[in-house]
């Protein structure tokens, strides 16, 4: 039978879940922010007015001319928007929900309501390329269930039409029908889940688009920065991260130091990392790489979700050990700098285990200052101030007796001496460097002030030395538990390199005032806090989720199956013993599973039986068949009484009257709509009816 | 055996894409290549959606089609090239699932074996529980036994991407008559017809009440014993021997004949003949080159003779 389209058009009006479905759509589109307003305003007046006009339309609402003149003004302004040097997926989006709104006023008898889905649906898709919005998800929703019911419609009307029984239409739409589709749309998205979960991440990159997003969150961390560059994003309050701290303890303020670039050479105005070339990390950081000698030995796992950021730089506390996460070429620099360098203008999320553990000024006393071996001497070498900034140096190192205490000395002064502006006073004039004007004048600037001068100073005094920028501190969002980092927490400090401790931390620059005059959160801030909360929710687990995710997501539960929380977690128990746990609980599931199955088993068989017993009509049929196997054989043309009539005089009576009482249910149960119990009849006709022909 | 292995082979359901169907899976799999290529989580979330879609499609048609049990309602009378209608059950067993948008297509086995469709009957929506009873015009062109093999139950529910159907067996024969026409016979009628040309005369014995019997279709309702009903609880008429009652026999030639138009001509015209002498309630017999039907009257003498004719075949010899 072939029944590849509907032959009847349909004339009466849409279903009102049609209009829910295009005010959905270009919801969706609204939301990207990408829609002219005179292409909002269209599609909604093209809405208002059908939905007016619904029952009785305006007779040019049936024009084809009218309808073409509306196509010809809409395709007009797609290409004004084309023309514009608007993206591609700008200008459909315009045509898009200009042209579905021409759909709904289209009121013309139609054939399907498949152009008007598949329009709306474009518009979801085109949406999906220009939005991460967490409203996206619940207009999805809501699109799938008014697309249901307006195809639903639409097929049960053209059925009815087509086999001419359009007065039966009526009779379909029950409340019954209306809880089966939105139930069966729950499951709809529910399987969804489950499938986007599953569906494996491939990002095959056959095709290549122009990327839409544009700008690029936060500056200063390219390869070479010139001094104050990060002074003048710390006024920007723009979001760069968001951390959470899965494993380990989460660092206190005074720890929270998220590391970006390293710089070692200093010319007095520029830092910049020599040599610039940059190392591909091998293996894949979807599954996981290993950074350092010792990749298992790590005390913070953090998951961090960065913006687009200049260079691509990825951020992270103390040593990196290890790192997974949607990067698809993980790349260092000769001082240990991370980078996902053609993913600068891309949202970022990684996970980064990493040792923050540093030694203390005690066990740093019995160390020793030593340059690295690879490029050692480039964290030594000093710039030609003028001699006051090496007697500076001496003087405040005079009292130390290591090269710890050394280090330590010129931290305190500088904090102690400096005063923290972001304006720092212009350079000094007479041709000085500003680091020099900065150390010989009133110690007025901002970190990376502080930063440059404690590097020169150390240097000065033959300590290996470097500037490293990154952020610090950072605000904790109560509700989502994780840390937000802004522009203005862009932070700059130093790393001394020691013979075994390796590069240890110092802040030399003194505490902010405007930081610890913060008012108490308000209102607004609190609900900026929850959006903040949804918004990471949103796109850890559906915008960023991605193959690294189901790679770890299978660990886990590999790791959870042998009774381990973690990579780091050694099995609890002994081999044996864990063996036995394990065997114990697998028996235990399949215990459990094997005991459902049976259960539902066991109550589908019960339900049937039941069910066939109840059933006036399975009744009927049974004893039919038992009669037809001792030769009594219901002929077609007779009727059920006649029936019962005929083959009383061969019966026992008991077993003609309970054959009798069944044919009485089968036909009130048949003619009068209601159920007859005719179990009991049917186990008194099988137990009188004889075991022989008849 | 090799038909049964084909039968158990056969697919439980069979699933056509409309042409929306086709554009759906288009667009699926262009949303799944620009997933894939892009590794958009969003447009991997409208992917998933849509193959959600499909599944919720194929479980909501599964549940129209899940449950039903089809019974076919025949005429008691079929006859080459007249319209009779069939009567078609639908009894949906589910407990709470309706069962929508069925398209129900009788099918019957052509003399190749294959199988043909009769007829088609649509029901809406068939509550749970419930039974439907629809109905499809059957106009068989020829005579003879018709063999019904079944029913295919198909929809389009609930969005209209896929025809899904499912086939049910439903083995029933019933035996199409010749074509009966109008004869018209002399009311004086008298002599021997063969197939155009009558046979004996009438041999009357007067009005006479010659007992009573159930009452089957086509009895005059003037006959009915109604006494004799009350008691039997059932319609009952008398059988009566009229003044103009006598046995007529009618004779058709089957020996040397070929299986051609003009014995088909003959038989139509014999049961034409059959039917309008017993409709004038005479005693009707009927002989062939090899087989006889002894005289008797009634409805059941006209089935009887009807369904001799249905099946008569020419002989060679």
């Amino acid at each position: 039978m072939s029944r590849r389209g509907f032959r009847v058009s349909v004339v009466d009006p849409r279903p009102a879940s049609a209009w829910v479905l295009v005010g959905v759509a270009t919801a969706t589109l609204a939301i990207t922010g990408q829609l002219a307003p005179w292409a909002l305003g269209a599609a909604a007046a093209a809405i208002a007015v059908s939905l007016w006009r619904r029952s009785a339309p305006f007779a040019w609402q049936t024009n084809p001319w009218v309808l073409n003149v509306f196509m010809l003004a809409i395709t007009t302004g797609t290409t004004a928007v084309a023309l514009s040097g608007e993206p591609s997926t700008v200008a459909l989006s315009h045509f898009a929900a200009t042209t579905q709104g021409l759909q709904l006023i289209d009121a013309r008898p139609r054939r399907t309501e498949f152009l008007l889905v598949a329009l709306a649906l474009f518009q979801v898709v085109l949406a999906a390329n220009l939005t991460d919005s967490v409203f996206f998800t619940p207009l999805l929703i809501a699109f799938v269930g008014s697309a249901v019911w307006t195809l639903l419609v639409h097929t049960l009307r053209s059925e009815a039409l087509e086999a001419g029984q359009a007065r039966e239409i009526s009779r379909a739409f029950t409340p019954g029908l209306l809880r089966t589709t939105l139930a069966a749309s729950g499951l709809a998205v529910m399987l969804a889940m489950v499938l986007f979960v599953a569906l494996p991440r491939l990002r095959t990159t056959v095709v290549r688009g122009p990327a839409l997003r544009g700008a690029i969150a936060a500056s200063g961390f390219a390869e070479r920065v010139e001094l104050g560059a990060l002074g003048r994003i710390r006024s920007d309050p723009s979001v760069v991260m968001r951390v959470e701290t899965l494993e380990g303890e989460p660092p206190g303020s005074g720890a929270a130091y998220w590391r970006g670039l390293a710089f070692d050479t200093f010319d007095g105005r520029a830092w910049s990392i020599t040599p610039p070339d940059r190392e591909l990390v091998p293996g894949s950081a979807e599954g996981g790489v290993g950074l350092g000698r010792e990749p298992e030995a790590y005390d913070l796992v953090q998951r961090i979700v960065r913006e687009p950021v200049e260079g691509g730089v990825l951020f992270r506390i103390g040593d990196p050990r290890g790192m997974q996460g949607t990067i698809r070429r993980l790349e260092r620099d000769a001082a240990g700098g991370l980078y996902a360098a053609s993913q600068a203008d891309e949202r970022v999320r990684y996970t980064v285990r990493s040792l923050r553990a540093q030694p203390d000024d005690r066990a740093l006393r019995s160390d020793r200052a030593a340059p690295p071996r690879r490029n050692g001497d480039r964290v030594l070498s000093r710039v030609p101030f003028a001699p006051e900034v090496g007697a500076l140096a001496q003087r405040i190192t005079a009292d130390a007796p290591t090269d710890a205490d050394r280090a330590r000395a010129i931290e305190r002064w500088l904090a102690e001496h400096g005063r923290y502006t972001d304006t720092p006073p212009d350079p000094p004039a007479g041709g000085r460097a500003p680091i020099e004007g900065f150390l010989l004048g009133g110690l007025a600037g901002h970190c990376e002030y502080f930063a440059s001068a404690m590097v020169v100073l150390a240097r000065e005094v033959g300590l290996p030395a470097r500037l490293v920028n990154g952020f610090a501190g950072g605000r904790t969002n109560e509700i989502g538990g994780f840390v937000v980092l802004a522009q203005s927490d862009a932070h700059a400090w130093v790393e001394v390199h020691y013979e075994r401790a390796g590069w240890v931390r110092y802040a030399p620059t003194p505490a902010d005032l405007r930081a610890r005059a913060e008012p108490p959160l308000s209102f607004t801030d609190r609900i900026a806090d929850f959006a903040s909360a949804i918004e990471l929710w949103w796109y850890q687990r559906v915008v960023g989720f991605d193959r690294a995710d189901q790679i770890d997501a299978l660990k886990r539960a590999w790791l959870a199956w042998h009774g381990r929380s973690s990579e780091s977690d050694p099995p609890r128990a002994a081999p044996a013993l864990a063996w036995r746990a394990a065997l114990g609980r697998r028996t235990a599931v399949i215990a459990l599973c094997a005991a459902a199955s049976l259960a539902v088993a066991a109550a589908q068989v019960r339900r049937r039986r039941r069910g066939r017993a109840r059933d006036a009509h399975a009744g009927y049929a049974r004893a039919l068949r038992l009669l037809a196997r001792r030769g009594l054989v219901r002929a077609s043309g007779v009727t059920a009484r006649a029936f019962a009539r005929e083959i009383g005089i061969a019966l026992p009576p008991a077993a003609a009257s309970a054959f009798a009482e069944l044919t009485e249910a089968y036909l009130c149960e048949r003619f009068g709509a209601r159920a007859a119990d005719s179990a009991a009849a049917l186990t008194r006709f099988e137990q009188a009816l004889p075991h022989r022909a008849l | 055996m090799f038909s049964g292995a084909l039968r158990w082979l056969r697919p439980p359901r069979r699933l056509s894409p409309t042409r929306a169907g086709w554009s759906f899976f288009a667009l699926t799999f262009g949303i799944g290549f620009a997933a894939l290529n892009t590794g958009n989580n969003l447009l991997y979330l409208v992917l998933s959606l849509m193959l959600a879609f499909l599944v919720l499609s194929g479980a909501l048609s599964e549940s129209a089609l899940r449950g039903l049990t089809l019974r076919r309602r025949l005429p008691r009378e079929l006859y080459a090239e007249r319209e009779a209608w069939v009567g078609v059950e639908i009894h949906n067993r589910q407990r709470r699932v309706a069962a929508y948008a069925l398209i129900v297509e009788d099918r019957w086995l052509d003399r190749s074996g294959g199988e043909r469709a009769t007829g088609r009957c649509f029901a809406l929506r068939v509550a749970p529980g419930a039974t439907e009873t629809r109905s499809y015009r059957l106009r068989p062109e020829q005579r003879g036994a018709l063999a019904f093999a079944g029913f295919v139950v198909s929809t389009r529910f609930p969005f209209g991407l896929f025809s899904k159907s499912r086939a049910f067996e439903a083995p029933d024969r019933a035996l199409v008559y010749p074509a009966v026409d109008p004869v018209p016979i002399p009311r004086d009628f008298g002599g021997a017809r063969e197939a155009g040309e009558g046979v004996a005369g009438p041999r009357g014995h007067g009005a006479e009440v010659g007992g009573v019997r159930e009452y089957v279709r086509g009895d005059a309702p003037r006959r009915i014993a109604w006494r004799a009903s009350l008691r039997a609880r059932s319609l009952w008429v008398r059988e009566v021997e009229s003044e103009h009652q006598g046995e007529v026999e009618v004779r058709l030639r089957t020996a040397g004949r070929p299986a051609d138009a003009g014995f088909e001509r003959d038989v139509r015209g014999s049961a034409s003949e059959v039917a309008a002498l017993l409709e004038r309630g005479l005693r009707v017999g009927l002989r062939t080159d090899r087989d006889q039907v002894a005289p008797g009257a009634g409805a059941h003498q006209r089935a009887r003779l009807l369904g001799f004719l249905a099946r008569v075949a020419p002989e060679r010899s």
